[in-house]
């Protein structure tokens, strides 16, 4: 690093110590951090929002495929039963 | 309120509210009053979507009615809202979770490289310190192999590897700890009073009942023996023995004079007393249970306890095994991927999961498991005994015969014991009040000092005279009544198939109360059900005369059974048991039954019974069906069965890890990684269901 530089590093944080800290936790800089955390906080209880739909539609889905499932069973034995001659009595 | 049907398949609705926002009371205040609507079988509601999903059995028609007509304020008034609700924990703990696994994800897609890399350092620094400060104490546990499997991987760069070691570890952490959170509350829940009714003695002293809601701090309420006391407050009248296991977790009585301090949930053993109540009903005795389940560490089993204690075992192992790999190879790559195979913390995370999450099925199931050993006692059980009136035998009892003798009148008769039986927490009392409540027989407090005698009956006064209600040993041998010469002829030919209750008031026999007592129709059935599970011996013990006991017994197919049987002799029973090293399990539900519910290895009790029986039991069982037990067994049998498949899959699937690892095939991050993933899916398998659903 130059001297150059080293010495626009040093003023850079000199002017920093103080004023930047004054501007940063000025009025209008709170209000600024009101505002992103308020946006931050709404992105998450979207975000859980959304999580929980996904949980109903999958629980949609399985109730659904569990359906389907039922209806195939039903619809094999209603078949196996019409294939069968005579009366099921235990020998 | 208006509902929007968002999904539909036969006996499963899902539907939204149309609010613009619900709130958890709100939430809780819909599911609360869903669950008690006919035919619904389960119900969730989600108050972030304000989504309900709702399974039932019962025609839509008319569940569709009643949703139209559903109104917060309406239902606020019909729903108990004293029962805690677990909604915002779990809402936490599902935010949580969520964003735990977001976190992870999301940092390494977008975040540049030096600030993921102080960010997992940051992070993992902490478990580090953790380690450092266990090791020091000398015990080398599995926080400390899991501290120096991350340190390796931050020395060698490998900050991905270290950082998903850490993601996988909490999230493990996350899952147990909420599991564990959730398994209290329900155990808390389903152990917290749920009485209506207490008996409030007014400025004269004679006691009127009122709801548990309408007392106040000051008011004096009276608390017969064998009923549990409703609120906290300050004995004022009786000298009692008091059962506060409910409370400190210790099954023996304690006596409290005048002045004492007692607490709601403890059970009068003995005595009657006046109570002058110092707080208002409220969330005192749930926040107690809850307190009382942690301290007592009641919800740790044997397993669990095995299991914990071995993982910390083979801490050492597992570093020797590094180093030893390091010294023959002279590979660091190698040595690490040993490392990362730290197997304790799997065997130490997925034994508690199994065990909280079977003691949830069970308590979805309405049986409450107070605590996971008993479920390990159940499953290796060899004796089953069972108490006979009200749990062989169905919770009610009929009044089928009411004899006068000593020229009273039947009603007359009929009354007066109903107004003895009031007091008493038993089934045959029961049988008694209701007999006497359809006839329409009313009855003034017209007797005074009830005096109840365990398991024998109920000594009071009438006027003058001293009256008494109980078994023929009690009447007729204990306070010597006497059969009047006329009446003699028809007590000698009175029925031998019913049990009779016998009112002697002046010292002399005044009637005799038939009691017919059913057995339960699903009882051989249940009994051979459970020969089946395993169950060497099926043992019935009762009060009940001889006759009666050999009938019963014979009907329902029991190895052994023993007939007239007092209290005591029941806990001689079970330590004669033991004595011979058998594990017992003992069903009871009534108040003679809590000396031996305490001694046995698990205590069953059947829900409809006395209050102090559910107190004392380890084990309670809400519904009135006998296979109920049999399904506990089989629940029981399928988590040891877990717990063993567990023990096998981590020692087999790590130990195969650790060969590749040492012999250079798996470099450490997948090695990590496998583990670690590997023991995630085990503990999320830890959670799920145990049994199938049976419709």
């Amino acid at each position: 690093m130059t001297i150059g530089s080293k010495l626009a590093l040093f003023v850079g944080g000199v002017l920093f110590g103080s004023a930047g800290f004054k501007i940063l936790s000025s009025k209008d800089a709170k209000k600024a951090y009101v505002h992103v955390t308020a946006a931050a906080l709404r992105c998450q209880d979207e975000v859980m929002k959304q999580v929980e739909l996904f949980q109903e539609s999958c629980s949609d889905i399985l109730a659904e495929a569990k359906k389907l499932n039922e209806e195939r069973a039903k619809a094999e034995a209603a078949e196996a039963e019409a294939a069968v001659i005579g009366e099921g009595e235990p020998a | 309120m208006r509902f929007r049907i968002m999904h539909e398949t036969p006996g499963r609705i899902r539907l939204r509210a149309e609010v613009p926002s619900m709130s958890i009371r709100e939430a809780d205040i819909l599911e609360a009053w869903l669950k008690n609507c006919e035919g619904v079988d389960q119900v969730t509601v989600h108050e972030r979507t304000c989504g309900i999903i709702i399974l039932y059995h019962t025609e839509r028609a008319g569940l569709v009615k009643a949703l139209s007509g559903f109104s917060y304020a309406q239902a606020a008034k019909e729903v108990d809202l004293t029962v805690h609700s677990s909604r915002l924990m779990n809402r936490q703990y599902k935010e949580k979770l969520v964003f735990h696994v977001m976190r992870h994800f999301l940092r390494r897609l977008f975040l540049p490289a030096p600030l993921r890399i102080a960010l997992t350092v940051g992070e993992t620094l902490p478990r580090i310190f953790r380690a450092v400060k266990t090791a020091a104490t000398g015990h080398l546990t599995v926080d400390v192999l899991d501290g120096i499997a991350i340190t390796a991987a931050l020395v060698t760069r490998d900050f991905s590897t270290a950082g998903s070691v850490n993601f996988l570890l909490k999230l493990g952490e996350l899952l147990e700890e909420w599991t564990h959170k959730k398994s209290v509350e329900d155990l808390a829940r389903s152990m917290s009073l749920q009485v209506d009714k207490v008996w409030r003695l007014d400025e004269e002293g004679t006691p009127c009942a009122v709801p548990l809601s309408g007392v106040v701090p000051g008011d004096r309420i009276l608390v017969h023996t064998g009923h549990v006391l409703p609120l906290d407050g300050i004995l004022e009248q009786g000298d009692v023995m008091l059962n506060q296991a409910s409370l400190t977790g210790e099954s023996v009585p304690v006596a409290k004079r005048p002045g004492a301090a007692v607490y709601a949930g403890s059970v009068v053993e003995e005595g009657n007393c006046v109570i002058r109540v110092t707080r208002a009903a409220g969330e005192n005795r749930y926040d107690r249970i809850v307190r009382m389940i942690e301290d007592s560490e009641r919800l740790k089993s044997g397993v669990e306890s095995k299991a914990g204690r071995l993982a910390d075992r083979l801490v050492p192992w597992c570093l020797g095994g590094s180093l030893l790999t390091w010294l023959l190879t002279r590979n660091v790559a190698r040595a690490i991927s040993v490392l990362m195979v730290d197997f304790s913390c799997a065997l130490k995370l997925s034994m508690p999961l199994s065990v909280l999450s079977a003691m949830r099925e069970a308590g979805r199931h309405n049986i409450t498991v107070k605590g996971g050993r008993y479920m390990e006692l159940v499953s290796g059980a060899d004796t089953v005994i069972f108490d006979k009136t009200g749990t062989l035998t169905k919770a009610c009892p009929t009044v089928t015969e009411v004899v006068p003798f000593n020229g009273e009148k039947e009603e007359e008769m009929l009354r007066t014991a109903a107004c003895l039986e009031e007091h008493f927490p038993h089934s045959v009392a029961n049988a008694v009040i209701q007999a006497a409540k359809a006839k329409g027989l009313a009855h003034q407090e017209m007797h005074s000092e009830v005096e109840y005698v365990v398991a024998h009956g109920i000594a009071t006064k009438i006027g003058e005279k001293r009256a008494v209600i109980g078994s023929a040993h009690f009447v007729f041998e204990d306070e010597k009544v006497e059969i009047l010469p006329g009446d003699r002829e028809r007590f000698e030919t009175l029925s031998q198939s019913l049990s009779w209750l016998y009112l002697g008031i002046g010292g002399v026999l005044s009637a005799a109360i038939g009691i017919s007592d059913p057995v339960r129709p699903e009882a051989a059935g249940a009994v051979e059900a459970l020969r089946r599970e395993g169950i060497g011996k099926t043992v019935m013990l009762t009060g009940d005369s001889r006759k009666i006991a050999e009938r019963t017994a014979s009907e329902i197919g029991v190895d052994e059974y023993r007939a007239e049987i007092l209290p005591e002799d029941k806990a001689a029973y079970i330590r004669s048991e033991h004595e011979a090293g058998r594990t017992v399990i003992m069903i009871g539900d009534g108040i003679n039954d809590t000396p031996a519910l305490s001694l046995a290895d698990v205590g069953v009790a059947v829900g409809t019974g006395a209050v102090i029986a559910r107190e004392v039991a380890d084990i309670t069982i809400a519904a009135e069906n006998l296979y109920e037990l049999v399904w506990l067994k089989r629940l029981s049998d399928a988590l040891m069965k877990r717990i063993n498949r567990n023990y096998r899959f981590v020692m087999g699937f790590n130990g195969a890890l650790i060969l590749l690892g040492a012999f250079g095939i798996l470099p450490p991050a997948v090695s990590a990684l496998l583990h670690n993933t590997s023991t995630i899916l085990l503990s999320m398998d830890c959670l799920t269901g145990l049994l199938k659903e049976e419709k």
